[in-house]
């Protein structure tokens, strides 16, 4: 550690300040992040959804995509036994809407619902379900719930229906506080949901 | 009459290696490089202390350990790589500023820089794809990026300093690891977050035994001191064609974005399924190691190099009073000087091993002003001639 406190160094005889390689420099740290930012405004989203299109859920069952969802992943969606479900993401919450073959009443589907829900959080817990509508005249039964998944802490709501033989529910969930922010529109597009007749 | 090896006057020194001797400083103002330096670290400090600020107000137990972790992790790295440099240790302020470049400026260019391209590489992958590898693809692109750029800086304002391979792995190094500690504060304090159980240490102590202690040798200190040494070998090699010395640098920050690459890929996660320690282990080794060993590989030729070129400085002084040819064997190897000091202590107490240490820092500055020397006759060479006498006369005096 030998030079404590620091001492300019001396100008040397064809020491020249370097302005153009340092602007270049600085030209080429902000110019990348001005190309990114170009780039990201007139680059189309790909998974984008358009606005109020209908989006098959499977066995009869479409919904109605408020404006900002975009397409998301889950590999956990897709199940063999005859269960078909899509995945929409925004703002951070991911929304599975969920059809499956399903004879009993809603109250039944949405506590096996919670109880499949609750193996796969860690410290689960859900408020008393409240009833929501759901394609414009059915009424199901939605719960808000939290559960810790990998160390992180997840919130979202639980909305269930019980509809001629299908069980139909909307998970969605976010990080703390991710999921209320999108609840009106997946009460839009419960209410808005088209089901088999 | 022509100077002997060793001396820069002497025309078949002219690809001798290393140009020892200058120091230079971060402090030069009549560089334009420094007025962006301090513009630029002025920026970043905004944003660092608005950052850290609300990790300080929202978890201050997590945050205050985490940054204690920090500092007791850093500070014996910073010791360990600044004396890897053993012949011509680089001034105290440049490696400072190419510790704040990659702890302050990088982290924020890079932090700017990260969001804008996730949030395109969102509109244009799979959702699936997104997930998987939008970290491997934008983490390498702009922190490597942001990180070279301090190398540049540094360059521009300090242009003698760069002399050797060791000097770019030096500041490389460094600032991978201003980088790497703030990007730890970040991780530790966002896993707490994450938690939602308020202001706990857990979360810190398991991200710090993943990301330090399992992960900690293959991340940015690697990737930088990989760019770090192709940038000297592309300065410093000119007896290499440019074309060449082009070639290495973009080889070598091509490994280090590769690195970066493979380390954020899901690729191997089978591994860490079982979620054990071994587990754990493996996967970084696997992961790693490879570039590791890489890196290891290039220091230990990079160090052979400031050998060679400390013998070569110092060979028309070996064999006299001033420097035997057994002493320039022992300072070769920085093991053998310390062995040397041990056998002194042992042999004649604490005070003959101190001054023996003195000794070995005086005979390794010799090669440095006779690097900065025109001739053997230089009043400079003499009076560093005459001050290791001096201290050889006080050493046989002792015990």
């Amino acid at each position: 550690m030998s030079e404590w406190p620091p001492t300019p160094s001396p100008p040397r005889p064809h020491d020249r300040s370097g302005w153009v390689p340092t602007l270049a420099l600085a030209a080429a740290m902000f110019g990348w992040m001005l190309v990114l930012l170009f780039v990201g405004a007139v680059t189309p989203d790909i998974n984008l959804l358009p606005t109020g299109q209908p989006l098959e859920v499977g066995m009869g069952v479409t919904i109605f995509p408020t404006a900002g969802w975009s397409w998301g992943s889950d590999p956990s969606a897709a199940d063999p036994d005859g269960v078909e479900a899509i995945v929409i993401q925004k703002a951070g919450v991911r929304a599975f809407f969920i059809v499956e073959p399903f004879e009993g009443s809603t109250e039944e589907f949405h506590r096996l619902s919670l109880e499949d829900l609750g193996r796969d959080l860690d410290m689960f817990e859900a408020l008393l379900p409240v009833e929501v509508a759901v394609g414009m005249s059915q009424a199901g039964l939605r719960s808000a719930f939290r559960g810790w998944a990998q160390k992180e802490l997840l919130e979202g709501v639980l909305a269930s229906l019980s509809y001629r033989g299908s069980g139909i529910s909307c998970l969605a969930f976010g990080r703390s506080g991710q999921a209320s922010v999108i609840l009106p529109d997946l009460e839009y597009m419960l209410q808005t949901m088209r089901l088999s007749r | 009459m022509s100077a002997p090896l060793g001396y820069r006057s002497s025309p078949e020194n002219a690809s001798l290696g290393p140009v020892w001797g200058h120091r230079g400083s971060l402090f030069s103002p009549q560089r334009a490089a420094f007025w962006l330096y301090l513009l630029l670290l002025f920026l970043s400090v905004g944003y660092a202390l608005l950052e850290q600020g609300s990790f300080a107000t929202a978890y201050p137990a997590a945050w205050l350990l985490s940054v204690v972790l920090m500092v007791i992790v850093v500070l014996p790295v910073l010791v360990l790589i600044y004396r890897l440099d053993q012949f011509e240790p680089e001034p105290l302020s440049l490696v400072v500023g190419a510790f704040l470049w990659g702890g302050l400026i990088a982290v924020f260019f890079s932090s700017v820089a990260n969001g804008l391209l996730i949030s395109f590489l969102g509109k244009v992958l799979a959702p699936g794809a997104y997930d998987s590898w939008h970290p491997a693809i934008a983490a390498p692109i702009n922190e490597e990026f942001y990180k070279a750029a301090g190398l540049v800086v540094l360059f521009l304002i300090a242009p003698l300093e760069f002399d050797s391979l060791m000097d770019g792995l030096v500041y490389g190094a460094f600032i991978g690891l201003g980088f790497q500690a703030v990007e730890n504060v970040q991780y530790f304090v966002q896993a707490v977050d994450l938690a939602g159980t308020g202001d706990q240490i857990g979360p810190v102590l398991e991200t710090f035994f993943i990301r330090v202690v399992v992960g900690g040798v293959y991340s940015h200190v690697l990737f930088t001191s990989l760019v770090g040494i192709g940038f000297a070998y592309a300065l410093t090699r000119k007896e290499v064609p440019r074309a060449r010395r082009v070639m290495v640098f973009c080889m070598l920050y091509a490994a280090a974005f590769f690195a970066h690459f493979v380390w954020n890929a899901p690729w191997f996660e089978f591994l860490i399924k079982e979620g054990s320690i071994a587990s754990f282990v493996g996967y970084a080794f696997v992961k790693g190691i490879p570039f590791l060993a890489f890196l290891v590989v290039l220091v230990f030729m990079a160090r052979r190099r400031e050998t060679e070129a400390f013998c070569g400085l110092v060979a028309s002084e070996a064999g006299g009073d001033v420097i035997t040819e057994g002493e320039v064997r022992i300072l070769r190897s920085a093991r053998r000087r310390r062995r040397a000091r041990r056998a002194v202590v042992a042999a004649r107490g604490r005070a003959a091993g101190r001054l023996l240490g003195v000794l070995q820092k005086e005979q390794l500055r010799l090669a440095l002003v006779v690097c900065k020397a025109q001739s053997p006759y230089d009043p400079l060479v003499e009076h560093q001639r005459n001050r290791i006498r001096e201290i050889k006369a006080r050493l046989a005096g002792i015990g």
